[in-house]
């Protein structure tokens, strides 16, 4: 395990520092000169070499990008344009907001996704089996905008119970769950649609399977059977799927965060792009890419804890 | 109290489907009597499986029980509720299932699972979960698992199938239970492990005098075990009575048909008996006795409703020829049919084959080695990949015309032998010639002129025909892949009359074919080009008795017809008993001995050979029951990393520190025959040194180093 666990996190640095390389040389890939676009045509000579120096874009490509790796492990993304202001803070204040969404969608997704899998899986075929089957594949055709936005005109200005755009303050963490709630919702419906299909699915697979007709035999109880032995089974492919999940959710972020107004990453890095402030942009897709793979390990890693048979497979390599 | 334990009265069981109700099961009556081991056998689709389902009360949602009873030590089970069912379950009825693979919850760990089925009974008031546990390391260890008490944390999948199997019956007796049920327990097992269970079973019963129903297709194994058996047929018992009786004389036509299409050794040159047609499907069962459609000794009056049970003296038998009172005319039997002795070979195929010939194909020290792709780590470490040395020399010669056997327990690396011959695994070391020219060395391209004249049989029938091509496609796809001209190939029609299939089968496809009958498609497919020298793999795996035997037939009558050489790769001794002219065994990847069939079986030389012959299961009542004294213990080791020096050593009841950790190598005997052992002269000496040779009690170890 500890082989794997190492092994699995020289990878995912490996990852973190190829991202983090292609982010330095990307001002380079860009067509035409950033300065100039950045300044605009009204710009001067004199501004525009400032400008430059202040970039470090009269350094050779090899210093730029050594420079920007180095500063960005120890914590430094460098200045906003506009404000000047530190972009770790703006990132780090963003990714706040975007994080809680994320994380209060996919409990949305798991823990509602789930149960209601496992309630269609009880009874294969029967009115209830067809009738979440038809809520769930029509969740998963939802898109996130989509959903935002009925959940938009119903909640707040239909019923006008929730607040309808912002974060609200993290210090009043009810103001703040009052606020998430909407988005969290709009972003978690596809994959509770989603979540509930795959548990279906591998559940009837696995309360076909012989262990589980053994277990019956043995006389334990059909809770014990259904929801210990089966469920435990029938979680692992969606929990491989979870890392795919959380990614999925971090980019789906950027709709949702445009209709609530939410100061999340997806917002800063869509102003960034428009106003085209390249430290805040590369600031933000660095941060995404890293809780991304952050992700996928930690699904990894739970997949591995859940399913003993890939355990062993790590300890006989 | 006395009176049986188990009693099963006039049992109907149904199931209900759309079309209407199909019953599984009719007037099905028996007792399983205090400490007695029971067996039931019969053929799939019988109704076994369906009748151990509603002894637990588990039958699927569309069956039920329509009529009879079903009394467990006085308390009727169609009356208990579902609570008292469940606590019935596992506690006072055991069952022990077919695959111990699929048997154990993946995730859990052995003794958790353990401790659930106690739990699910004591309860947690009795006693705390140390002792639930104690008693589970207890039970593992009788049941013949080393370090019990460690291993008791393992997940299933760190076990061999063996120890699994072990692990249920440890779970099956957790709670000391009225009655054992044992439905196909041994059938998923190779020949060595299955005697090893067997042997368990016995000394579980006779250690604790639990009452056993046992199940199986199996006759050698119903015969290995049970004190009395009842035969079913399209669901319902046709048979019943001791296992020694029913064997020396069966009553029921069925039970005859059954008992010869069994291959054995003194069924040598004579053909199977066979079934005609196959077991009715249960929407078109007849009213009257199941059997009338096949049975040759089938009148009129066998088809009205239902023959009722005869009883004779230690023996009831549902067939109207053994009923005095009924209109049955026996003086009609035709004797000439009666199955009880087979029909000596008509035409004689051994006459009919033509004299075996100069060698056709020679292998000489052929290795099949295959790597396993190394990790980055390991490559990254240049440290060597593992090295599965499936075939690591081996030293055969197959003469032309001849029926060579290759026996072995699975990860012996018979199979990958034959394919090397064919140049379907690829040759590492060594070579193979065939009709003289070297095959050991050509690619892909330039071997296929060569396939033309060699082909294999695959062991899963089914898997290996397209399913979504007809079967007469089926047969010409090796003349489009060969680009065999039109005048030269064999018309389909005629093709399926060779292996005693109708014409019309041609515009089927595979799944609606049985397991037989796909089989036959296999074999012709294989015939198409005319070919020389077949490979095949395991030709009775998977078939029903009867089926199997009416295969071995029309594969013997092609030899003498068609003047082919096979390879015949299997685990089953008593198919090469009765089918091959010499046959080698197999051991990890070497030969272990060498032979003329008579031979080997009058004179095995080789520890694993006598071991084999010990373990097999074979019909023979005067033989059964007799405990195995040479068993071989333990498990085959990985390919990966076998033993040193000679490889059986870890198994072998003659193993010496000083002789054995050199490899031996095949030494003559006598008469073509050839052993690969360093003690082969002491043992043919003294027939009786391997039943006074020590146990080694090295099994277990060489278990663990497989795995």
């Amino acid at each position: 395990m500890a082989q794997y666990l190492l092994k699995r996190l020289g990878m995912t640095v490996a990852v973190v520092l190829l991202v983090t390389l292609f982010l330095a040389g990307v001002v380079h890939l860009i067509p035409g000169d950033p300065v100039e676009l950045l300044l605009g045509p009204r710009a001067t000579d004199e501004m525009i070499a400032n400008a430059r120096e202040e970039m470090g874009l009269d350094d050779p490509i090899v210093v730029q990008v050594a420079s920007f790796v180095w500063n960005a492990a120890q914590g430094d993304l460098g200045r906003d344009f506009a404000t000047q202001r530190p972009v770790s803070m703006l990132v780090s204040n963003a990714t706040f907001h975007t994080m809680s969404l994320a994380f209060l969608s996919l409990l949305l997704s798991v823990g509602l996704g789930i149960p209601l899998g496992v309630l269609a899986a009880t009874k294969p075929d029967s009115l209830l089996d067809r009738t979440t089957s038809v809520i769930s594949v029509s969740f998963i055709t939802m898109p996130s905008y989509v959903t935002g936005l009925f959940l938009l005109l119903l909640f707040p200005i239909a019923l006008g119970v929730l607040p309808a755009t912002g974060a609200g303050d993290p210090s009043e963490p009810l103001n703040y769950l009052r606020h998430l709630i909407l988005p969290a919702s709009a972003l978690a419906i596809t994959w509770i649609g989603y979540f509930a299909r795959l548990v279906r699915t591998s559940m009837l697979e696995v309360v076909g399977s012989n262990y589980i007709r053994v277990a019956r035999a043995y006389g334990l109880r059909e809770t014990v059977v259904n929801y210990r032995y089966a469920l435990k089974n029938a979680v692992i492919p969606s929990i491989a799927i979870l890392g795919v999940a959380l990614g999925n959710l971090l980019g789906g972020s950027v709709f949702v965060e445009l209709i609530f107004a939410r100061p999340g990453l997806g917002n800063l890095a869509l102003n960034a792009i428009d106003a085209r402030n390249f430290p805040v942009l590369r600031g933000s897709i660095l941060v995404i890419a890293l809780l991304f793979v952050v992700a996928n390990l930690l699904a990894d890693l739970s997949y591995r804890f859940i399913d003993p048979r890939i355990r062993v497979e790590e300890q006989q390599t | 109290m006395t009176g049986p334990i188990l009693s099963v009265e006039h049992l109907d069981v149904t199931y209900h489907v759309r079309t209407g109700s199909l019953p599984a099961l009719r007037d099905v009556n028996f007792e399983l009597q205090r400490g007695e081991i029971l067996g039931i056998v019969g053929e799939s689709g019988c109704g076994k499986s369906t009748l151990s389902s509603a002894v637990l009360r588990l039958l699927p949602a569309n069956g039920d029980i329509s009529g009879g009873r079903i009394v467990l030590d006085g308390d009727d089970l169609g009356e208990m509720s579902e609570a008292e069912l469940r606590a019935l379950r596992g506690d006072r009825i055991a069952m022990i299932f077919q695959d111990p693979l699929t048997s154990l919850n993946p995730t859990f760990t052995v003794g958790s699972q353990l401790v659930s089925v106690q739990r699910a009974h004591r309860g947690s008031l009795t006693s705390g979960s140390d002792d639930l546990r104690e008693r589970a390391i207890e039970m593992l260890t009788s049941v013949g698992m080393p370090d019990a008490h460690e291993r008791i944390d393992y997940y299933p999948h760190q076990f061999s199938g063996g120890m699994r199997q072990r692990i249920m019956i440890a779970m099956a007796l957790l709670l000391e239970p009225e009655v054992l049920i044992a439905d196909e327990a041994t059938s998923a097992l190779d020949v060595t492990l299955q005697a090893q269970i067997l042997e368990l079973l016995r000394r579980l019963r006779s250690e604790r005098d639990t009452s056993m129903l046992f199940i199986s297709h199996d006759i050698g194994v119903i015969s290995e075990i049970c004190d009395r058996m009842v035969v079913m047929y399209g669901g319902r018992a046709v048979e019943q009575g001791a296992v020694r009786d029913v064997l020396t004389d069966p009553k029921h036509p069925y039970t005859q048909a059954l008992l010869g299409s069994v291959p054995t050794k003194e069924r040598r040159g004579q053909r199977l008996t066979t079934i005609p047609g196959r077991v009715p499907s249960l929407s078109e069962m007849p009213e009257g006795c199941a059997f009338a459609t096949r049975c040759s000794h089938a009148q009129e009056v066998c088809r009205d409703p239902g023959p009722t049970i005869v009883s004779l003296p230690g023996r009831d038998v549902r067939c109207l020829v053994h009923d005095p009172d009924s209109d049955y005319d026996t003086t009609a039997i035709d004797t000439a049919v009666d199955p009880t002795t087979p029909a000596a070979e008509t035409g004689g195929w051994l006459a009919k084959r033509r004299s075996v010939g100069e060698v056709l194909v020679d292998a000489s020290d052929v290795e099949v080695h295959f790597e396993e792709r190394p990790s980055l780590t390991t490559r990254l470490l240049r440290r060597p990949g593992d090295v599965v040395r499936a075939v690591d020399g081996v030293d055969l010669n197959i003469h032309r015309g001849e029926i060579l056997g290759l026996v072995g327990e699975s990860g012996s690396g018979k199979t990958t032998f034959g394919k090397a011959l064919l140049g379907l695994a690829p040759v590492t070391g060594g070579r193979v010639t065939y009709d003289g020219e070297d095959i050991s060395g050509l690619d892909q391209r330039q071997f296929r002129g060569m396939r033309r004249r060699m082909q294999m049989i695959f062991q899963d029938a089914h898997a290996s025909l397209s399913p979504r091509r007809r079967i007469g496609q089926l047969l010409t796809d090796p003349y489009i892949v060969h680009d065999v001209p039109h005048q030269d190939r064999i018309p389909v029609p005629e093709l399926l009359e060779m292996v005693q299939l109708a014409p019309e089968q041609a515009s089927k496809y595979p799944h609606e074919l049985s397991g037989g009958q796909a089989r036959r498609v296999n074999i012709a497919r294989a015939l198409a080009l005319r070919p020389e020298f077949i490979v095949a793999d395991e030709p009775s795996a998977g078939l029903d008795v009867s089926a199997a035997a009416s295969v071995l037939n029309l594969m013997k009558d092609l030899a003498g017809e068609l003047g082919l050489t096979y390879l015949i790769v299997t685990h089953d001794l008593n198919l090469v008993a009765y089918i091959a002219d010499r046959i080698a065994l197999m051991y990890l990847g070497r030969l272990t001995a060498v032979g003329p069939t008579e031979r080997i079986f009058d004179h095995p030389a080789h520890p694993y050979t006598q071991g084999l012959m010990d373990a097999v299961a074979t019909p023979d009542p005067g033989r059964s029951q007799t405990p195995h004294r040479l068993l071989v213990p333990g498990e085959i080791p990985s390919p990966k990393n076998p033993p040193a020096g000679c490889r059986f050593h870890t198994r072998c009841r003659f193993a010496r520190r000083d002789s054995c950790l050199e490899e031996p190598h095949l030494d003559h005997v006598d008469d073509g025959h050839m052993v690969a052992c360093h003690h082969w002269r002491e043992i043919l000496e003294d027939p009786d040194a391997a039943e006074r040779a020590a146990s080694p009690d090295l099994g277990y170890a060489a278990e663990e180093s497989g795995r």
